[in-house]
């Protein structure tokens, strides 16, 4: 057939074709000789000669200072920000790799709608009016027949932060800051909040590494966790000669690094601590001008701590006594220049948990490691303008029975505990919950327990998201907003009051993709659509101004300056001059707050049941080029790490015959099982625990490259306490079990636990017995 | 004449690839796109009239996010660059021979430059201008490298008829135009 042949098209048709109104117009311009004033610069290779537009980092949260290179619109390589004096140059694995996020052909595009069952997997991209007008009648339904609280929001990150405020002005008390407090760092920053009066760990560590002596790590494995500043400032202090102590039931990259590991029975660091205690106040080699002119309650804190021997941490921690002592010697000897290093993610027993780093806080006291180089150290504030968003910032009045506020004393502080919301959601009680907003973070990879959270899903009205990948928590929900990345986007002026302060801002490195679009506009929008009154502004760059103008900036000076202004820090306070933000400006060992609520005011090692028989715990950490589940469907970080191995230790294996990368299937207390998994047969790892690398296994099957790849450590960790000061979940309270070709392996005790240590007992139920 | 006939009929094709709407689901579209494939030897049932719910809802499990198998992206980086992403070299290379031909993809349109209704109204573009030398380069060079790759994709996830049909005219008129503008000028 030839082409001529169309003209064989029937009048009819060619009828059809001329009427149908195509279709066209504006896809193509006339292409208009440019001027180029760049003198050929863009026909260099690779990003040279790329136009260079600063920003700040969000493939994790400590949110480093950028430059992106851009040709023709389309991003090319990301760098640091040479203006940085926290990560110059430099960015991780992590950070060279947005680039593969903004062109992830996976990314949601479009807002999406539910056409199927919940879940199922059907959807209908749908216009943006559509999408808020469903969100918003659904709101505003909900709202009208169950109330306020009947409205919860899961939150993490910057990008949720403007669609908080829409929950917050219809007032519910239903708004968590999730993951960040409740399945994070919420014990530890409580506290440091009651111990040092700030936050001394929470979204950054105020721990001077780079100048300590010595320097303390509980579990932290920093270099598998990396902070591009924290890393360096902990390699500087090493180079330095810092003597590095770590406690780990895992040889870590920091225990190879250590001049003194101790492979911890997992569930004993507050023993340890407390021990150490002990033996520097018996000995009399804490700073006792610190404590005496600084602290309180010192006499309860000894009284607290006087049966804590050696020997009794020895045996319950299976570390030897010598090495314990040799702790307190290196510590002791280096003081006050030592980094007690405070943690992040503390949200392992339950019970105990905030014990744990305040028993961390008051370790840096006794030895006087607070507003001194190389200890713990006060940030510095840097000015900037005050936004308000015109919301309502009062609080609602509270139910009869609050969330909140009736079942643990200090949760009001970072928002609605989520496992509370989970259930109040699954039972209805203490009231029911029918809506959910989702913004920033994949729930169903984050809370414990998800066949629970899956469970309370099906229970609600409505689900809805702010999404940029299509994780597990947005296949199940009823809209999705397809949320810009951090690479296309302005949000909020950033400021790091860390031992290198500067000022900048996120700014769109290049226009944002398809239809997605900013947090802000998409709470703005909504926010109208819901018929409230809030953000009195119409685009990012208006209050960015305003907040540039308390620093005495604009954006275009910024910009001049190279995107970001540094300031001169002031981290540390002469002893004579240091008072801390508590009620008494001291440090209190002791806290009465604590005590008002019949909780432990000093620090009291609660044993954490030791594995049924047959099972070791699992615990898990980080990968140094993934952030939770966020990355693993990135091209590059994909690549670097597809999978996870189950770290199993050596003389555990051979007992049972299993065997370095062999394939097998874990088993936990409750019966779930996991996907298949390699195993990394190691001497590096206690025999009495398994570790897994976390936020692999992604059971998204529209996440590519993800997709079933390795295990997911969210998924199999059933069993979970509350703590009782904040109601933080557990996370370190689950076992497993290897099956192998069917069969399910039990395996060995070899480091059986101290009658002290009670076993967990099986439930066979799952979730909290 | 033939050629601003086929111009047209190309146009056509690009506006089926895009999100289903009043016009790419109405009768008019479905007759012409059935003497299309009648004229082709592609057969289009006369009662097959889908409704523009079901097809978004296809449109979507298809082309933009599949909750439960890799999408048929319609997109040309995703299958000619090895890193599988968006606007890699497949998006530069439609982006020069759209300037080959004198044009510029509008700063308005939220896809990528290399989408596929977007490379189709090139070609219909080319015809309507009887730009064959710019036209055969971009079939040979270009299109034909990825649209094949796109069409066994999108096959694998058993599409509606109206998708299948619409690519098999597509591949059949490609194919047509490739031997008339580059076979035979060889």
């Amino acid at each position: 057939m030839k082409r001529r042949n169309f003209l064989k098209l029937s009048a009819s048709a060619c009828a059809a074709l001329a009427s149908l109104e195509l279709q066209r117009g504006g896809v193509f311009v006339p292409r208009v000789a440019k001027a180029s004033s760049n003198k050929g610069r863009d026909k260099l290779p690779g990003s040279l000669g790329a136009k260079e537009v600063t920003s700040v980092c969000e493939m994790c949260f400590w949110r480093c200072p950028i430059v992106g290179k851009v040709k023709d619109g389309k991003l090319i390589k990301i760098e640091g920000n040479p203006k940085s004096p926290a990560n110059g140059p430099r960015v991780c694995a992590r950070g060279n790799s947005g680039v593969q996020l903004v062109y992830d052909p996976d990314r949601i595009k479009y807002p999406l709608k539910r056409t199927g069952e919940r879940g199922e997997g059907k959807w209908a991209r749908i216009s943006w009016d559509e999408a808020l007008d469903e969100v918003a009648h659904n709101i505003k339904k909900v709202w009208k027949e169950h109330g306020k609280d009947s409205l919860a929001y899961f939150d993490h990150g910057a990008s949720a932060e403007f669609m908080r405020e829409i929950f917050k002005t219809i007032g519910t008390e239903n708004y968590t800051n999730e993951p960040a407090f409740f399945q994070c760092v919420g014990p530890a920053a409580l506290a440091y909040i009651k111990t040092l009066g700030y936050v001394t760990t929470g979204t950054r560590q105020y721990v001077d590494m780079k100048n300590a002596k010595a320097i303390l790590l509980i579990g932290s494995h920093i270099g598998e966790n990396v902070h591009v500043s924290h890393v360096r400032e902990y390699v500087e202090g090493l180079s330095k000669g810092a003597k590095l102590i770590v406690a780990d039931p895992r040889f870590s990259a920091a225990a190879g690094k250590s001049d003194l590991y101790l492979p911890i029975r997992p569930g004993t660091d507050t023993a340890l601590l407390l021990s150490m205690m002990n033996f520097l106040i018996e000995k009399g080699l804490y700073d006792r001008e610190f404590v005496e002119r600084h602290c309180t309650g010192f006499k309860n804190l000894k009284k607290a701590v006087k049966n804590c021997s050696l020997d009794w941490a020895s045996r319950i921690c299976d570390l030897k006594k010598e090495d314990i002592k040799k702790a307190c010697i290196i510590l002791s000897e280096n003081k006050p220049n030592v980094a007690i290093h405070p943690g992040r993610h503390s949200t392992w027993y339950g019970r105990g948990d905030t014990n744990r780093h305040q028993a961390l806080a008051i370790l840096a006291a006794l030895l006087g490691a607070v507003g001194v180089p190389g200890g713990l150290y006060f940030p510095t504030p840097v000015k900037k303008g005050h936004v308000t968003f015109g919301c309502n910032e009062e609080e609602g009045e509270k139910p009869d029975t609050s969330i909140q506020e009736d079942f643990y004393p200090f949760a009001s502080m970072f928002g609605s505990p989520t496992a509370k919301i989970v259930e109040a959601t699954r039972t209805g009680k203490p009231y029911p919950i029918k809506l959910w907003g989702i913004n920033g973070v994949n729930i169903l990879q984050t809370i414990p327990n998800p066949y629970e959270t899956m469970e309370a899903i099906k229970k609600l009205d409505f689900i809805f998201c702010e999404e940029i990948l299509p994780t597990e928590t947005a296949l199940v929900s009823d809209i999705i907003l397809p949320g810009a990345t951090y690479l296309e986007r302005y949000d909020s002026v950033y400021t790091y009051d860390l031992l290198t302060p500067y000022i900048t801002v996120r700014q769109p490195v290049v226009e944002p993709m398809f239809e997605v679009r900013s947090p802000f506009w998409i709470a703005r929008e909504l926010a109208k659509r819901v018929g409230l009154k809030c953000f009195n502004y119409n685009e990012e760059i208006e209050f960015i101004e305003e907040e540039l103008k308390g620093a005495g900036l604009s954006l275009k000076s910024l910009n001049q300056k190279g995107g970001l202004v540094a300031f001169k820090a002031n981290p540390y306070r002469k002893r004579d001059e240091l008072k801390v933000k508590t009620e008494s400006g001291k440090i209190p060992l002791s806290i009465e707050d604590f005590e008002d609520e019949d909780l432990d005011s000093v620090p009291k090692f609660v044993p954490t049941p030791a594995p049924p028989k047959g099972f070791v715990r699992l615990i898990y950490g980080r990968s140094p080029v993934h952030t939770f589940t966020r990355t693993m469907n990135n091209l590059w970080l994909n690549n670097e790490m597809p999978e996870n191995h189950l770290w199993l230790n050596e003389e555990l294996a051979k007992k049972v015959k299993l065997k370095d990368g062999e394939e097998v299937i874990l088993e936990n207390q409750d019966g779930k099982r996991s996907w298949p998994i390699k195993l990394k047969v190691t001497p590096g790892i206690r025999p009495d625990v398994a570790y897994l690398p976390h936020g692999f296994g992604a059971r998204s099957k529209a996440l590519t490259k993800a997709y079933k790849k390795g295990v997911s450590d969210q998924y199999m960790i059933t069993e979970y306490e509350n703590d009782p000061f904040i109601g933080a979940s557990s996370h370190r309270t689950s076992f497993v079990r290897i099956v192998k070709s069917g069969k399910v392996i039990n395996l060995p005790e070899l480091s059986p636990p101290p009658s002290e240590i009670p076993r967990y007992q099986m439930t066979g139920k799952g979730g909290r017995s | 004449m033939a050629d601003q006939i086929l111009s047209k009929v190309i146009e056509l094709l690009a506006n089926g690839f895009l999100y289903p709407n009043e016009i790419n689901c109405s009768s008019d579209f479905f007759n012409a796109l059935r003497e299309l494939g009648s004229l082709l030897g592609i057969e289009l049932s006369p009662s097959f009239e889908p409704s523009i719910e079901i097809l978004k809802e296809e449109y979507t499990r298809l082309f933009v996010n599949n909750p439960n198998e890799p999408c048929a992206h319609p997109y040309s980086s995703v299958y000619l660059d090895s890193s599988g992403l968006l606007r890699q070299r497949g998006e530069e290379e439609a982006t020069k021979f759209y300037e080959m031909a004198g044009l510029e993809y509008s700063r308005n349109q939220k896809e990528p430059s290399d989408f596929l209704p977007t490379e189709l109204f090139f070609i219909s573009e080319l015809l309507y201008r009887e730009n064959f030398s710019t036209l055969s380069s971009f079939l040979e060079n270009h299109f034909l490298k990825w649209f094949p790759l796109f069409k066994n994709r999108l096959e694998s996830l058993k599409p509606n008829p109206y998708y299948k049909i619409l690519a098999d005219i597509t591949e059949a008129l490609i194919n047509l135009l490739k031997k008339e503008v580059i076979d035979e000028k060889a």
